[in-house]
């Protein structure tokens, strides 16, 4: 085995294990991965943008591909909030361009995609059953409890008090319930790593 | 004379030092897959329909695989991924495969899971007949509304750079219309909402999805009529495997994940319970 190999072989899985131990105490090791991953995040993203640029954008120009070009202009546009303050404003083209053509293609495709489709499956699915009816109803009644949490517009007096407090509790519900997917994805992850240790060391 | 009081057994259980728990996390994770323990999995409903749907699909039916694995979401993606993709490649109905990336280093960990996981292709499929590559969509929502519009024109070469017109399977996948189901691999919710948006709600594709657990909430609001079935992170692919009459390693990692998950809800459990006698429930305030 090589240097190489023993480097290869014992730095993933001592950065792993020094990474970990933040859950026992906060160190300089800790705060040496830290620094590492993010510098090496950072460094990674920036090859990987230009690697990106130059196949997507700067070779299909050269090659003749001039329809691109307004590309280049859009994209140099955003740069200039780093301009003089009598022409920064010319950031706002690059800004518009992306945000326009974003806005353009959501809203076109969200209502026969998402809203439309939702409300015809909380009235109708086909071949429901007692439960899926059941479910719709109560997904209705979270749906306007909810709602009326977040109505600020008029005081929350009995009923519409009520229905809030009722709105809050589902709230909770599923914030807790998306805590609960989250910790399953760390989970997830953590796994992995173990894994990666114990196959590094031929436990695996 | 000072009065003495003991302390309740909520109290007490919260007093349990953490580093035992920390020990018995650890230990739970590492003996299943030291003297390689399994469990049954028993599959969810959704599992079942994401494992129906593809076997169901009309013979050489293409399907888009598209991928968000990266660095962070590996843990829980890869497993997914690597299931779905033997599901699929051995599948009796012949599917076309397509597989593209949301992220940048998608196709580094494309290859990594394909490592990890031993996913070995089968002899009989052959690449540019059977599946193709190909690298990152840039643009989240406007690239993959641009390759559902004119694949051939947004990847005028495969990640290989193989050019697309000279590829075998390719001669029939121009548009999303081309398409018979879209999967998705991500933990990004936002995919999950453009995919909606743009191969349901322009073509009318049907969706399939093994997200990461966090990014199952996401899918649910368009289960069933959009999504046809789901498998979540880690606990879904071990189930999916079970479907298969597959082990290996999801499945092992299905049974260590099933005891951490089993300790964590203990614990939270005896936490939500002790902090309310402790308090409301109780003498404190």
């Amino acid at each position: 085995m090589t240097i190489a190999d023993l480097l290869l072989l014992w730095v993933p899985v001592v950065t792993i294990v020094i990474g970990l131990s933040f859950v026992f105490k906060d160190w300089p090791g800790w705060r040496w991965v830290e620094t590492m991953i993010i510098g090496g995040g950072t460094g990674h993203v920036t090859v990987m943008a230009f690697q990106t640029l130059r196949s997507n954008l700067f070779t299909p120009l050269i090659g003749g591909n001039w329809i691109l070009f307004p590309v280049v202009i859009f994209g140099v546009l955003m740069y200039f909030r780093f301009a003089p303050n009598k022409i920064q404003y010319f950031q706002r083209y690059g800004y518009a361009w992306i945000i326009g053509s974003g806005i353009g293609l959501v809203i076109s495709t969200m209502i026969q995609g998402q809203i439309l489709p939702v409300i015809k499956q909380t009235v109708n699915i086909p071949g429901a059953t007692t439960i899926d009816t059941i479910n719709n109803a109560i997904g209705f009644v979270i749906f306007v409890t909810v709602l009326s949490y977040f109505i600020f517009t008029v005081e929350h007096k009995p009923t519409l008090g009520n229905s809030g407090r009722i709105g809050r509790y589902f709230l909770m519900i599923a914030f807790g319930l998306g805590f609960s997917t989250l910790l399953m994805t760390y989970f997830g992850v953590l796994l992995e790593r173990v894994i990666f240790i114990m196959r590094n060391l031929s436990l695996l | 004379m000072a009065e003495t009081k003991s302390d309740n057994i909520w109290e007490r259980i919260q007093k349990i030092p953490i580093l035992p728990l920390r020990l018995l996390f650890i230990a739970l994770i590492i003996i299943p897959l030291l003297f390689g323990i399994t469990i049954p999995m028993t599959p969810s409903t959704p599992t079942k329909q994401y494992y129906d749907f593809i076997r169901n699909m009309p013979a050489g039916s293409v399907v888009l695989f598209d991928s968000q694995m990266y660095g962070w979401n590996y843990g829980d993606c890869a497993p997914g991924c690597a299931s779905t993709l033997n599901l699929i490649l051995n599948s009796p109905n012949n599917l076309k495969l397509v597989i593209v990336f949301e992220g940048s280093d998608g196709p580094m960990w494309w290859a990594t899971m394909q490592k990890d996981y031993k996913v070995t292709i089968p002899q009989n499929k052959k690449y540019g007949v059977d599946y193709v590559q190909y690298g990152w969509y840039v643009g989240d929502e406007r690239g993959f509304a641009a390759l559902l519009d004119n694949f051939w024109g947004y990847y005028p070469k495969d990640y290989f750079g193989t050019d697309t017109s000279t590829i075998p399977m390719m001669q029939n996948i121009h548009s999303g219309k081309d398409i018979g189901v879209v999967i998705s691999s991500t933990s990004l919710s936002a995919l999950i909402d453009f995919e909606v948006r743009q191969a349901y709600g322009r073509y009318g594709i049907p969706l399939l999805s093994a997200p990461a657990g966090m990014t199952v909430m996401s899918v649910i609001p368009y289960y069933p009529y959009a999504y046809k079935g789901y498998i979540t992170g880690l606990s879904g692919a071990a189930q999916l495997n079970s479907l298969m009459g597959i082990g290996g390693l999801t499945s092992l990692e299905g049974t260590a994940f099933s005891f951490m998950t089993l300790e964590a809800f203990i614990l939270a459990i005896l936490g939500i319970v002790g902090g309310y006698m402790t308090t409301r429930g109780g003498k404190k305030t």
